[in-house]
C-alpha cells in the first residue's frame, strides 16, 4: 500500500502504485486512488503558528489527521511518500507513525517505509526547524520499531532538488525490492535509449504532414466549387440551393486544422530545444540521429532494440565508477555505497550476463533506461563527531537550536507515544539527532545522547 | 593608340541627337585595311623579288621540294615550275580559308603577310644553304639572318596586338530611323557589342556582305546611351549617344488575367518600342498585384479596341490604335483538376467535389484529433529528459 498526500501529487504528479491520499484540499484523483480528505475543522484551542496556514502547524496537521486516517487498513508493505518541507505532511506522518504505534500488534510481519522529501538547504529556518524535529521523532520510531523488530521500519531521503523522476523510479523500486535499512541516495546516473521519442517525434511530424496536405486539397476544391458558382448556369445555383451547405463550417474546420498544425509546431520545437538539451543526469546511449536513421530503414521497433543493443558497450557502463552527485542534507559518511543498476526489460536480456558484477533490478515502468545508483546507510549520530556516521547539514541543527521556546510548540508536537511510553515535547527538545542505524553501533554512551528515549525504552524493558 | 573624339550633331524636327566618338584610329578601315594592306603587299613584293633573286642568280634551290624533283630526274626547269606551282596552290588555299574566316579584306591581308613570310622564311633557307654548303659565310649573309630573324619577331608581335579588326560606325541614319550600323571587317565570332542600359539598343546582325559583316543598332528607349565594342577583351572604341529627345506616344492598356479584367494602365510609350516591351511593366505589374510569377505565366496575346489580333513585334509608331488589350493566361493549379471532369455534366461534378470535402472534413477531424493525441504525447517525453 502506498500513500501519500497532496503536496507530493501537486509536486510530483500521480506515481506509480499510489492507492491512498491524504489530503487538505479535495482534488481530482482517478478514481483508483483513495481520497482521504483532511478537513480543517477550525478548533480555536488548538495550537497555531501567527501568519501561516494551520496546516503549517505540526501539532494541529497531527491531531487532525489522526482522527481521520483512523481505521486505515495496512498491507504487508507500506510505503509513505511525504513531503518534509510541508507541515501537514509532517503531521500526517507522525499520526501514521502513531497509528501503527497503537496498532504494533498487528503489524508483526508488516513493514513501513518512509520516502522524504527534504527541503533544499535554502529554505527558511523555520522549515529547517521543522524537518529537525521530525527527523528527532522518526529517529525514536526507528530505534523502537528496529529495536522490536529490526528492518520493519526504514526511510530514504531525497532532496527536494532532485529531478523528480528519481521518486518515481525509488517509489517502484522498493515496491520490487527488500531494502534492510535506511538510506540515502547521493549519486546517480542514467543511461537512456530515445527510441520511443524518435517515434513518438516522427508519427507527429509525419500526421502533421498528412493534415497539411489534406487542408491544402480541401481549400482547393472549395476553390474549385467557387469557380463553378461563378461559371456555372443558373440551374446549378437552383440545385446548390436545395442542398444545404454549410460553408462557414467547413472553414471553421479548415482554421481549427491549421491551429492544429501550429500547436504541433511548437509542441515539435519544444520537444526538439528544450527537452534535448537539457540533460542533467543523463547520457544518451545513442545519438538520436542514428535511431531516426534506423526508423526510416523500416526497421521494426523490436530489431532496433537488439540492432542498438548488440553495438552497445553495456560492461563498460556498468563498471563506470563515475556518478553524478545528487544535492542532499544528509551527507553520506564513510561507510561502504550499494551500487544498484534498475533497468528496463527491454535491456534485462542483454544485462543477465553482468548479475554477478553488480546488483541488477528490473523496474517495470521505466522505459529503455537504465538507471545507475549509489547509495549508503543512512546512520546519523549528530553528537558522535566521527566520520563514519552521515552528518545532517549543520545548517538544520542550527535553526533549531536557534528557535525561540515560544515557536517550539510550532514545531514540535506536545507529546509522542512510542510504545506505551509518552514523551513530551520538551524533552524531544533535548535529545540529539540520533538514529537506529547509529544507535545499533554504539555502546554505554547510548543514554548520553537521549536519556529520555534510553530510559522510556529500558522501562519498556527493551 | 591614337584617339580622337568625333562630335557630330543633328537637328530635326522632333528629335536631337548628339554622337561621341571615342575611337581608336588604328580601327578605322582607312588605317587598318588600306594601309596595313599597302604596308603588308609591299612586304611580299620585296619577299617575293628577293626569293625569285636568290633562286635565279644564286642558283641555290631553297624549297626542299625542288630539290627532291630534281634527284628523282627531272630537269631543273619542270621541277622550277612544279615548285612554283605548290607554293603557289598553298598561298592560295591560305588565302581562301583565311578569308571564310576574317572577311575578304582582312583575309587578304592575313594571307599576305602568310605569303610574305612563306617567302622570307625562303630566303632564310637560301642563305642557310650557302653557309653550309659552300665554304665560309660572308658578313652580308650574317646580317642578312639576323635582319631576316628578328623581322619576322617584330612581324609575329605586330601579329599579336594588332587585332585584325576595322570598324566603321554609321550614326547618320539614328536621327530619322533610329539605326546606328557598325560596319566590321574581320571575325565576328570575337567581336562584341556591349549596350549600357541594356535595353536602349536592340542589336540585329551580324549581316554578311562580302566586304564586311554589319550589325544594326535599333534604337528602342532613353534618353542616353553608350555602345562599346570589343574585340578579344579588347575595347575598340565607343559610341556615347545622348540628348536623345524620343517621342512619346499615349496609349491604353486594359489588361486581362485569364480572360478577367484586372485594370487600365494608361501610360507614354515610346515610338521606337516594340508591343511586347512596351507591354512588358504591366505584365509584370499584373502578375504581382495577382500574385504569381512571371515565370507561370503561359500566353500573352494583344488585342486592339476592335478585337482583331495585334502582332507582338509591331513597333509602336506603326500602330494605329490608341487602345491595346493585354491578355495574360496562366494556368491555375486547382483548374488542373477539372481537366478529369471535363466530360461530367456540372451537377454531378458538384457532387462529387462535395462528397470529397466531406471525406476531407472527416479526415481533418481524425487528424486534428490525432495530432491533439501527439501534443500531449510529446509534452509527456519531457519526463523523459532529466
Amino acid at each position: 500500500m502506498i500513500i501519500t498526500t497532496d503536496t507530493i501529487i501537486r509536486r510530483l504528479g500521480i506515481l506509480p502504485g499510489i492507492r491512498i491520499a491524504i489530503v487538505k484540499k479535495l482534488m481530482h484523483l482517478p478514481s483508483s486512488i483513495k481520497q482521504i480528505f483532511v478537513d480543517d475543522i477550525g478548533i480555536v484551542s488548538l495550537p497555531r503558528s501567527i501568519g501561516v496556514s494551520r496546516y503549517e502547524n505540526i501539532e494541529y496537521a497531527r491531531i487532525i489527521a489522526k482522527k481521520y486516517i483512523k481505521g486505515l487498513t495496512y498491507g504487508d508493505l507500506n510505503i509513505a511518500i511525504i513531503d518534509a518541507s510541508s507541515g501537514f505532511d509532517i503531521g500526517v506522518a507522525i499520526a501514521l507513525l502513531e497509528d501503527i504505534n497503537r496498532n504494533i500488534e498487528m503489524l508483526a510481519n508488516k513493514k513501513i517505509r518512509l520516502i522524504i522529501m527534504t527541503p533544499s538547504i535554502n529554505d527558511k529556518d523555520a522549515v529547517l526547524a521543522r524537518l529537525c524535529s521530525f527527523l528527532k521523532i522518526i529517529f525514536m520510531y526507528d530505534i523502537y520499531l528496529n529495536t522490536l523488530s529490526e528492518g520493519v521500519f526504514t526511510y530514504t531521503f531525497i532532496d527536494r532538488d532532485n529531478p523528480v523522476q528519481l521518486f518515481r523510479v525509488m517509489t517502484e523500486f522498493y515496491q520490487s525490492v527488500e531494502q534492510p535499512s535506511s538510506a540515502v541516495i547521493y549519486e546517480l546516473k542514467r543511461y537512456y535509449l530515445p527510441v520511443k521519442d524518435m517515434i513518438v517525434l516522427m508519427n507527429s511530424i509525419n500526421e502533421r504532414a498528412k493534415l497539411e496536405t489534406t487542408l491544402l486539397s480541401m481549400k482547393m476544391d472549395l476553390a474549385i466549387l467557387n469557380t463553378l458558382l461563378d461559371k456555372a448556369q443558373p440551374e446549378l445555383w437552383d440545385y446548390v440551393k436545395n442542398k444545404k451547405w454549410n460553408v462557414k463550417g467547413l472553414i471553421h474546420k479548415i482554421r481549427k486544422g491549421y491551429e492544429k498544425i501550429v500547436s504541433v509546431d511548437n509542441a515539435i520545437v519544444k520537444t526538439i530545444s528544450e527537452n534535448m538539451s537539457r540533460l542533467k543526469y543523463t547520457e544518451l546511449l545513442v545519438d538520436p540521429k542514428n535511431i531516426i536513421e534506423l526508423l526510416l530503414q523500416g526497421i521494426p521497433y523490436k530489431r532496433i532494440h537488439e540492432h542498438l543493443l548488440e553495438e552497445m558497450d553495456l560492461e563498460r557502463i556498468l563498471t563506470d565508477e563515475k556518478l553524478l552527485p545528487l544535492t542532499s542534507i544528509i551527507i553520506p559518511g564513510n561507510e561502504e555505497a550499494e551500487h544498484l543498476v534498475l533497468a528496463s526489460s527491454s535491456f534485462m536480456s542483454t544485462l543477465e550476463k553482468y548479475r554477478e558484477l553488480i546488483q541488477i533490478y528490473e523496474l517495470e515502468t521505466l522505459e529503455d533506461e537504465l538507471i545507475k545508483l549509489k547509495m549508503k546507510k543512512a546512520s546519523i549520530c549528530e553528537p558522535c563527531g566521527d566520520q563514519k556516521y552521515s552528518k545532517i547539514h549543520r545548517r538544520i541543527i542550527d535553526a533549531h537550536n536557534r528557535l525561540s521556546v515560544t515557536l517550539y510548540e510550532n514545531i514540535i508536537p506536545s507529546e509522542i507515544r512510542i510504545g506505551n511510553t509518552v514523551i513530551y515535547g520538551e524533552d524531544l527538545v533535548k535529545c540529539k539527532l540520533i538514529n537506529y542505524n547509529a544507535w545499533k553501533k554504539l555502546g554505554v554512551e547510548k543514554q548520553n545522547y537521549c536519556p529520555i528515549l534510553y530510559d522510556k525504552l529500558k522501562e519498556a524493558g527493551i | 593608340m591614337c584617339v580622337y573624339f568625333y562630335v557630330k550633331r543633328t537637328v530635326l524636327w522632333w528629335i536631337v541627337v548628339r554622337v561621341e566618338t571615342s575611337f581608336s584610329r588604328l580601327f578605322t578601315p582607312g588605317v587598318s585595311i588600306v594601309l596595313r594592306g599597302v604596308v603588308y603587299s609591299g612586304l611580299l613584293l620585296v619577299a617575293l623579288l628577293l626569293c625569285i633573286v636568290g633562286n635565279v642568280y644564286v642558283g641555290v634551290k631553297p624549297f626542299i621540294i625542288e630539290n627532291m624533283l630534281v634527284s628523282l630526274g627531272y630537269s631543273g626547269e619542270l621541277s622550277l615550275v612544279i615548285t612554283c606551282l605548290f607554293v603557289f596552290g598553298v598561298v592560295l588555299v591560305a588565302f581562301l580559308v583565311l578569308t571564310s574566316r576574317y572577311g575578304l579584306v582582312m583575309g587578304y591581308i592575313r594571307s599576305t603577310i602568310i605569303s610574305s613570310i612563306i617567302f622570307l622564311l625562303t630566303i632564310l633557307g637560301i642563305t642557310w644553304y650557302r653557309a653550309v654548303r659552300v665554304e665560309g659565310v660572308g658578313l652580308g649573309d650574317a646580317i642578312a639572318t639576323v635582319f631576316l630573324v628578328s623581322f619576322l619577331v617584330l612581324l609575329a608581335i605586330l601579329d599579336r596586338k594588332y587585332p585584325y579588326v576595322a570598324v566603321a560606325i554609321d550614326t547618320s541614319k539614328l536621327s530619322k530611323e533610329y539605326l546606328v550600323t557598325v560596319k566590321v571587317y574581320g571575325n565576328t565570332s570575337l567581336f562584341v557589342l556591349e549596350i549600357i542600359p541594356v535595353n536602349s539598343f536592340e542589336i540585329r546582325g551580324p549581316f554578311k556582305t562580302i566586304y564586311a559583316n554589319y550589325y544594326e543598332l535599333r534604337y528602342m528607349a532613353g534618353k542616353k546611351s553608350s555602345i562599346i565594342m570589343k574585340y578579344k577583351d579588347v575595347e575598340l572604341g565607343r559610341i556615347i549617344i545622348s540628348e536623345l529627345e524620343p517621342l512619346l506616344k499615349q496609349i491604353v492598356f486594359r489588361a486581362y488575367v485569364n480572360d478577367d479584367d484586372v485594370g487600365v494602365y494608361e501610360y507614354s510609350v515610346e515610338l521606337t518600342k516594340t508591343l511586347d516591351v512596351a507591354s512588358e511593366p504591366i505584365i509584370r505589374a499584373v502578375s504581382a498585384k495577382i500574385g504569381i510569377e512571371p515565370e507561370q505565366i503561359r500566353e500573352v496575346l494583344f488585342f486592339d479596341s476592335n478585337g482583331a489580333s495585334l502582332d507582338p513585334k509591331i513597333y509602336i509608331k506603326d500602330l494605329d490604335t490608341d487602345e491595346v488589350h493585354v491578355k495574360i493566361y496562366f494556368t491555375e493549379p486547382y483548374m488542373e483538376i477539372l481537366k478529369y471532369y471535363r466530360k461530367e455534366s456540372i451537377i454531378s461534378l458538384w457532387d462529387k467535389l462535395m462528397k470529397r470535402i466531406e471525406i476531407y472534413g472527416d479526415l481533418i477531424d481524425d487528424l486534428s484529433e490525432k495530432l491533439d493525441k501527439a501534443v500531449v504525447r510529446l509534452a509527456n517525453l519531457s519526463v523523459n529528459w532529466w
